[in-house]
């Protein structure tokens, strides 16, 4: 196959990706979050739900080991604390949720361009298949190096966000608490299906 | 023929001199060389804020896009833009790199943080901000104090960063600051001065080139507003409208002299006492001062257009078969005492101690004077042996019967004293003086408001109210303010004020200072303390030795000197710098005060600080306002009595009672006439009304010098010549957009058509008795 075919392969294999990712609001979505952190001996495990609204209106509920809600509306993002403590942070002055809410709601919405316009999209298909999201924005880039989802015959499955000093992994559904292993890359073989 | 060769040579080396004054002279556009100079400690701190100080040097934009996100994209966008510019110092839009400060003033958190007050850095402690932080991680936006953590896991930084900032921050929209209207704004501090007018000009044609060429901007209006853009677009406007004005004035005035003369070489002599005049108004002013302001000149190229009279009367008195120089010596003492009497009314200016009058008068009078000295002795040997009178121009001679038929008398009076009388019941409501500092600029209405919408919208300090503290040196002024705060902390949790500047939110006394030093333990506690809290917590402890590296850093003795610098290039460090100044005999601080409803409160805080004053700045200025004023009016009086003097010893007690009701009574009309307008007087209206005055009074002291039935006739020419010509001058500005002329313009305007009519009506009557007794 020469190489543009293989570019042609790919793009329409990376669309019909996205074709599935595609969901209808109100979305709500479980999840376990596991983050290995370099100041941390061991992962933080949170588990709570992610509630998609249509564009880039998101509410996260954190329900464990502690309470906190999260609201994005537009461009600004409000965390509330269970003692009533309240953060408000505005998108450009956290870029990584710019890359977190930004690459999740288009693709919820299926705004294949949207991606293709803020993204370099690496994609491994597959049974297990690879989705990799670069930011294409140099100052987001610096700041987070990729998001990627993994994901099987049934959809996705793990959420990934690849940080300096922190990684992150989201598990994806209703289920037990995860595990984590003694570090990222074996809770992530252990957790996620990998092509 | 020598003496008109004397005279072309003479009249030549003062253009010529007029023209080097010109080249020569300095112009700026320092608006507080008009404001008055001030008399207390008070009013110079006010005058010095208002004048000059970092404020003049911000301009305000606004963006408008028609919806908040382009105008933000456009806000970012044109920041980048214009953060390179060398004639930008800094540009703000609400967009802070927050992460970058935090960074930047970390190395000042244990000297500076409030959050020090409580912290404490056992193991205790440690454990609970530790337990605290491992909350924050597992948060959206949790790795967003990443960069601090291992050096502050306290957080003692974002306190203080906190602390610093405005209670009320405008309204921001994706982090930009944004107005109601959705649109984005902007602070730019340019490098040139407010009143560097061409620095202006060039920085803010800048900005908008660069607005221009910003991708997607699409029909986005720029807004650009503050001290600098008012100069510049002052100094635009008045360009244009003295272009356009000056032109229209210049042909209206030779078609009238054309038809009342039907003289070119008339019109050519009837202008040079008016050039030489501007000759050596600039001459006066160049041999008097290093800088004139723009406006000065604008105004006093306005005021000698009387000098426009001097040569009319000379022309409309000439008779055929008499030589000019006859004429001009016959008239002379009219002249003489109609220049001498508005010189002595601009002497005036000079009692209102500001040097904007000051140049003002000087110019004046300096010009007046020699239009006089040329129409005396240098134009009656230019102009050629008169051939025509102006007595056989048609419609003249029975004007002038139809004048002789007035019974003039005392009775104008009556209808004056009338027309004074509604005017005064009229604006009974309505203050006489406008004391508002404002008015004294010249600036329009519209800029002023547009200006303050926005102003409000960035929530910048209240302008009306000004808290000065005063020590032996800087550190005193900070433990007054220091035992200032609790109170001003304690009215601003009540709601009685919405924000305050003291400067120990910024820079706490040295006492506090190395109290908060020295609750730090040495570093070996400290990192068993860490030990023993990442143990309970989870944290690994060597992921804070730079926390520890830190504090090892403040033990050292340059400790000093590197966390002053690190406080001087902090954002508290500016705003400390803006509100601290050395004075005489010690250190002071302007404290800004925001949302201020009532002082009442404030000032109770105040009781028993003797170092702390709160100054009403809206009260100082007006009454440096009325001040300056009531200065002008005293030196007024004191004009009209050398006036009353001189006219009495030139004319005689009688005569003098004929000139002088004349123009007292034009000057009754037209301030019942602007009071009827709705007009409140200002500084510069009483400038215009000595102008007025002082055509009024030539106007009478000519009519006054005609003795004969031809003469008057001729005076009544010239009259009507004058008046006509200064009614369209003065009528043009009274159209200007620009308010002083227009104050100027229309109180001109409607004190010569006053003074016009009464000189006719009171002139008839002062001659009835004195033609019968010649009969």
């Amino acid at each position: 196959m020469s190489t543009s075919a293989q570019a042609q392969t790919q793009t329409t294999e990376v669309a019909a990706r996205l074709a599935e990712l595609q969901r209808t609001p109100p979305l709500i979505e479980p999840f376990h979050e596991i983050r290995f952190r370099k100041a941390l001996k061991a992962p933080l495990v949170s588990a709570g739900s992610l509630r998609w609204d249509g564009d880039m209106n998101f509410e996260r509920e954190v329900t464990a080991p502690y309470r906190e809600t999260s609201y994005l509306r537009g461009r600004t993002l409000v965390v509330e604390r269970a003692d009533g403590r309240e953060r408000v942070i505005p998108m450009a002055r956290a870029p990584e949720l710019e890359v977190l809410f930004g690459a999740q709601a288009a693709l919820f919405a299926g705004d294949q361009a949207a991606i293709e316009r803020d993204f370099r999209v690496e994609y491994t298909p597959g049974t297990h298949w690879r989705l990799r999201l670069l930011p294409r924005d140099e100052r987001l880039l610096a700041r987070v190096s990729a998001l990627e989802l993994l994901g099987g015959a049934s959809g996705p499955v793990c959420l990934i966000l690849d940080q300096p000093g922190a990684q992150t992994l989201t598990v994806l559904g209703e289920r037990d608490r995860p595990q984590p292993g003694a570090d990222f890359d074996s809770t992530v073989a252990s957790l996620c299906p990998l092509p | 023929m020598n003496r008109r060769l004397a005279s072309l040579a003479a009249l030549l080396a003062l253009l010529m001199l007029g023209a080097w004054a010109a080249i020569g002279l300095r112009l700026d556009n320092d608006l507080t060389r008009f404001m008055p100079a001030p008399a207390n400690a008070d009013e110079r701190l006010v005058a010095a804020e208002i004048g000059r100080g970092p404020a003049t040097r911000l301009l305000l934009l606004a963006i408008a896009a028609g919806d908040a996100d382009q105008a933000a994209r456009l806000s970012r966008d044109l920041r980048a833009e214009l953060s390179g510019r060398a004639d930008i110092d800094r540009v703000v839009n609400g967009d802070f790199d927050e992460l970058a400060t935090l960074q930047q003033i970390l190395p000042l958190r244990y000297s500076h943080s409030p959050a020090m007050d409580s912290a404490q850095f056992d193991s205790d402690a440690l454990t609970q901000v530790l337990t605290e932080r491992l909350a924050d991680m597992g948060s959206v936006g949790g790795e967003t104090f990443d960069v601090l953590l291992a050096h502050d896991p306290h957080l003692l930084t974002v306190e203080m960063l906190t602390s610093w900032q405005p209670a009320n921050e405008p309204r921001s929209h994706d982090g930009v600051w944004m107005t109601e209207r959705d649109e984005a704004l902007l602070l730019v501090q340019t490098r040139a001065g407010g009143f560097d007018t061409e620095g202006q000009v060039d920085t803010i044609d800048g900005i908008r080139a660069s607005f221009a060429a910003l991708p997607e901007v699409g029909d986005a209006r720029l807004t650009v507003s503050g001290p600098g853009s008012f100069s510049a677009r002052m100094s635009e406007r008045v360009r244009s409208e003295a272009t356009r004005f000056g032109v229209i004035a210049s042909v209206g005035v030779v078609l009238l002299l054309l038809l009342a003369y039907r003289s070119v070489v008339d019109v050519i002599a009837a202008s040079l006492p008016l050039a030489c005049a501007a000759a050596a108004g600039l001459i006066a002013v160049r041999l008097g001062f290093d800088q004139v302001h723009g406006i000065t000149l604008a105004f006093a190229f306005t005021l000698i257009g009387v000098a426009q009279d001097y040569p009319v009367h000379l022309l409309s008195h000439r008779r055929p078969g008499q030589p000019v120089l006859a004429t001009a010596r016959h008239l002379w003492p009219a002249l003489r005492l109609s220049v001498a009497s508005t010189a002595i009314a601009y002497l005036s200016l000079f009692s209102a101690h500001a040097q904007g009058l000051a140049q003002l008068a000087v110019f004046t009078i300096a010009g007046l004077v020699v239009a006089a000295l040329t129409a005396r002795y240098l134009l009656p040997a230019l102009l050629p042996m008169p051939g025509r009178d102006v007595l056989t121009m048609p419609g003249l001679a029975p004007l002038a019967r139809a004048l002789r038929r007035v019974r003039g008398g005392v009775w104008p009076v009556v209808p004056v004293l009338l027309l004074a009388g509604i005017a005064v019941i009229v604006g009974q409501s309505r203050p006489w003086w406008n004391n508002d500092l404002g008015a004294l600029t010249p600036l329009p209405n519209e800029w002023l408001a547009e200006d303050a919408r926005l102003r409000a919208e960035l929530a910048t300090a209240d302008a009306r109210w000004l808290l000065v503290l005063t020590g032996a040196d800087a550190d005193a002024v900070l433990r007054l303010s220091e035992a200032l705060a609790p109170g001003f902390d304690a009215l601003v949790a009540e709601g009685a004020l919405a924000d305050h500047g003291l400067p120990s939110r910024f820079q706490p006394s040295a006492e506090v200072r190395r109290w908060r030093l020295a609750k730090l333990p040495a570093p070996v506690t400290l990192r068993a303390a860490l030990a023993d809290a990442g143990d309970r917590t989870g944290f690994d402890p060597a992921y804070f030795e730079p926390m520890i590296a830190d504090v090892q850093r403040l033990f050292a003795p340059d400790a000093g000197d590197w966390l002053g610098e690190a406080f001087r290039s902090s954002p508290a460090g500016d705003r400390y710098a803006a509100a601290m100044r050395q004075g005489e005999g010690g250190a002071y601080a302007l404290v800004e005060l925001s949302g201020m409803a009532d002082p009442a409160p404030i000032r109770a805080v105040l009781v028993g600080q003797d170092n702390a004053r709160l100054i009403d700045v809206k009260q100082v200025a007006e009454q440096m306002v009325a001040d300056y004023r009531s200065r002008v009016v005293t030196g007024l009086a004191i004009a009209a009595g050398a006036l009353l003097g001189v006219l009495i010893l030139a004319l005689g007690p009688r005569s003098t009672l004929r000139v002088l009701p004349t123009v007292l009574l034009g000057l009754v009309v037209t301030v019942s006439v602007l009071r009827l307008l709705g007009v409140e007087l200002g500084l510069f209206h009483l400038i215009a009304l000595i102008l007025a005055a002082g055509l009024g009074m030539d106007y009478a002291l000519f009519f006054q010098h005609a003795r004969t039935l031809p003469e008057q006739a001729r005076t009544l020419h010239a009259v009507i010549v004058s008046s006509l010509s200064t009614l369209g001058v003065f009528g043009l500005l009274a159209l200007s957009s620009i308010p002083v002329l227009r104050a100027i313009g229309l109180t001109v305007a409607i004190g010569v058509a006053a003074q016009f009519v009464l000189a006719l009506l009171m002139a008839r009557a002062a001659t009835t008795d004195k033609d019968h007794a010649h009969a």
